[in-house]
C-alpha cells in the first residue's frame, strides 16, 4: 500500500479537505503538528492521485508532500497513525494494542467498549479535576461508563472505589478496563434516579442534569469533594444550584466549549 | 478515484441523498456531500464516531436537535462484519439559512481484523423557511 502525506498550515486544513476527501480512497489521516497538519491518503498505487496532481490542486497551501510505502498490514498501519491521548502531561490514555509511554506519565489502558475513548471534552475535564486531587480514601464514581475514572482513581491511590451505572454493558466494560490496569474496584449496576449513591469523600458524577438534580436532594452525607459533569451551559445554573441547597457549594467551574464540569465542596 | 458510492433521489417535497464509502479507523471521510451545500465527514476511532458539518454554501449552517423518534432498519447477511454498537448510529440535522433543512443519518459497520469501518448515510433536504437564521 502506497501512502501520500501533505503538510498544511492548521488554517489550510478545511479548504485542502474539501478536493482531497473527493480522492482519497480510504479517508484522510489528520496528524495535527503544532501550527501545520499532515494529511495521509493511502490506498493502492492506481487509486491515488498523482504527486503532481497533488501539487497542482494543493497550490499555496502545500508547504510539503511526501510519498512512502506503508505496511499492507492493518495493525502495523494502525501503530504508524497512532497518537497517544495525554491529560495534563501526566496522563495517557492508550487502547491495548498500542505501546506504553515511554516517560513516567500513568499508564491507562481503555478497551474498546461503545463508551469512547476518554477523548470526550467532559471526560478529558474530569480526569484532569482528579489529577489535581490529592488521592487517597473512598471514591465513588456515578455513571461510570467505561470507568476511565474510576480505573484512573484506583491507580492513584483511592480505596475503595466504587462505580455505578445504570447500564449493564458499562458496569462491564468498567470491570474489564479494572482488570486491564490491575486493579480493583467494585463496579455495579444501580439507578441512581430512585436509590441513593454511596457515601464517600470523592465523588465524580458524569451524569445527565435530571439525574444531578436527584442526587442533589438526596446526599445524605455530603462529600469532601464532587466533581459534576455531563453539564451544559443552558442546564449547569439550575444543578449548581441544587447542589447548593443542600451543601455543596461551587469551587471551580471548567467550561470547554458547551460544556461544564463543576467542582464542588461543602459551605 | 474517490470511492464513495453516491445516489441522489427526487423524493416528494424534496431530495434524498445516500452514499456508501469505507474508510480507515482513525481516517476522516466524506459521508454526504452535496456540492455548493454541505458535506457530512465522519471520523471513526476506535469506539468513537466523530461527525462533523462542512459549510459550502453562502449562508449559515444551523445545527438542529436530532430527532430520536425515527427507526432506521438495517438488514442483511451476517458476513465478516460487526454489527455496530447503538453508539454507531447518528443523528444530523441543520438549516442552511431559511433555504433548506437536513435531516441526515449516519450509521457505521467495522470490518473485524482489516481496521475498515464502512460508512453509509443518507439524507432528506427539504426546502425550509419556518426559521429565521440565528448569525
Amino acid at each position: 500500500m502506497h501512502e501520500i502525506a501533505l503538510r498544511v498550515g492548521n488554517d489550510r486544513v478545511e479548504e485542502t479537505l474539501d478536493w482531497l476527501l473527493l480522492v482519497a480512497p480510504l479517508g484522510v489521516h489528520e496528524l495535527e503538528r503544532g501550527e501545520e497538519t499532515e494529511l495521509r491518503v493511502r490506498g493502492p498505487h492506481g487509486d491515488l492521485p498523482t504527486r503532481e496532481q497533488v501539487v497542482n490542486t494543493a497550490g499555496e497551501a502545500l508547504i510539503e508532500v511526501a510519498e512512502r510505502d506503508v505496511p499492507d498490514d492493518w495493525q502495523a498501519r494502525r501503530l504508524h497513525d497512532y497518537q497517544p491521548v495525554r491529560i495534563a502531561d501526566r496522563l495517557v490514555i492508550r487502547p491495548a494494542w498500542a505501546p506504553a509511554p515511554d516517560d513516567d506519565a500513568i499508564d491507562l489502558i481503555l478497551a474498546e467498549s461503545g463508551f469512547g475513548t476518554g477523548e470526550h471534552v467532559t471526560t478529558r475535564a474530569c480526569l484532569e479535576a482528579i489529577l489535581e486531587l490529592e488521592p487517597g480514601g473512598p471514591f465513588a464514581d456515578l455513571g461510570c461508563g467505561s470507568g476511565v475514572l474510576a480505573v484512573l482513581a484506583a491507580k492513584l491511590g483511592w480505596s475503595p472505589v466504587v462505580a455505578l451505572d445504570n447500564d449493564e454493558k458499562a458496569v462491564a466494560a468498567t470491570l474489564a478496563n479494572a482488570a486491564a490496569n490491575g486493579v480493583e474496584l467494585d463496579a455495579r449496576t444501580a439507578d441512581l434516579m430512585t436509590e441513593s449513591p454511596p457515601v464517600a469523600p470523592t465523588v465524580v458524577a458524569n451524569i445527565p442534569a435530571p439525574v444531578h438534580l436527584e442526587i442533589a436532594g438526596r446526599l445524605d452525607v455530603l462529600p469532601r469533594i464532587l466533581i459534576a459533569t455531563a453539564l451544559r451551559i443552558d442546564n449547569v445554573d439550575p444543578v449548581a444550584a441544587a447542589y447548593a441547597q443542600c451543601g455543596m457549594l461551587e469551587r471551580a467551574r471548567r467550561v470547554e466549549g458547551t460544556w461544564v464540569v463543576l467542582t464542588l465542596a461543602p459551605a | 478515484m474517490d470511492n464513495a458510492q453516491r445516489l441522489v433521489v427526487d423524493w416528494p417535497g424534496g431530495t434524498v441523498l445516500s452514499a456508501f464509502t469505507t474508510v480507515e479507523e482513525g481516517a476522516r471521510a466524506a459521508a454526504l456531500f452535496a456540492p455548493g451545500m454541505f458535506r457530512v465527514d465522519v471520523t471513526p476511532r476506535r469506539d468513537t464516531l466523530r461527525i462533523q458539518v462542512r459549510n459550502l454554501s453562502p449562508v449559515p449552517v444551523i445545527a438542529m436537535p436530532p430527532e430520536t423518534d425515527r427507526r432506521v432498519i438495517s438488514q442483511g447477511t451476517q458476513i465478516d462484519a460487526t454489527p455496530g454498537q447503538p453508539s454507531r448510529r447518528h443523528d444530523v440535522r441543520f438549516d442552511l439559512g431559511t433555504d433548506f433543512e437536513v435531516r441526515a443519518v449516519v450509521t457505521t459497520l467495522g470490518i473485524p481484523n482489516q481496521g475498515l469501518i464502512q460508512v453509509l448515510g443518507q439524507a432528506l433536504i427539504t426546502p425550509g423557511s419556518r426559521r429565521k437564521p440565528i448569525v
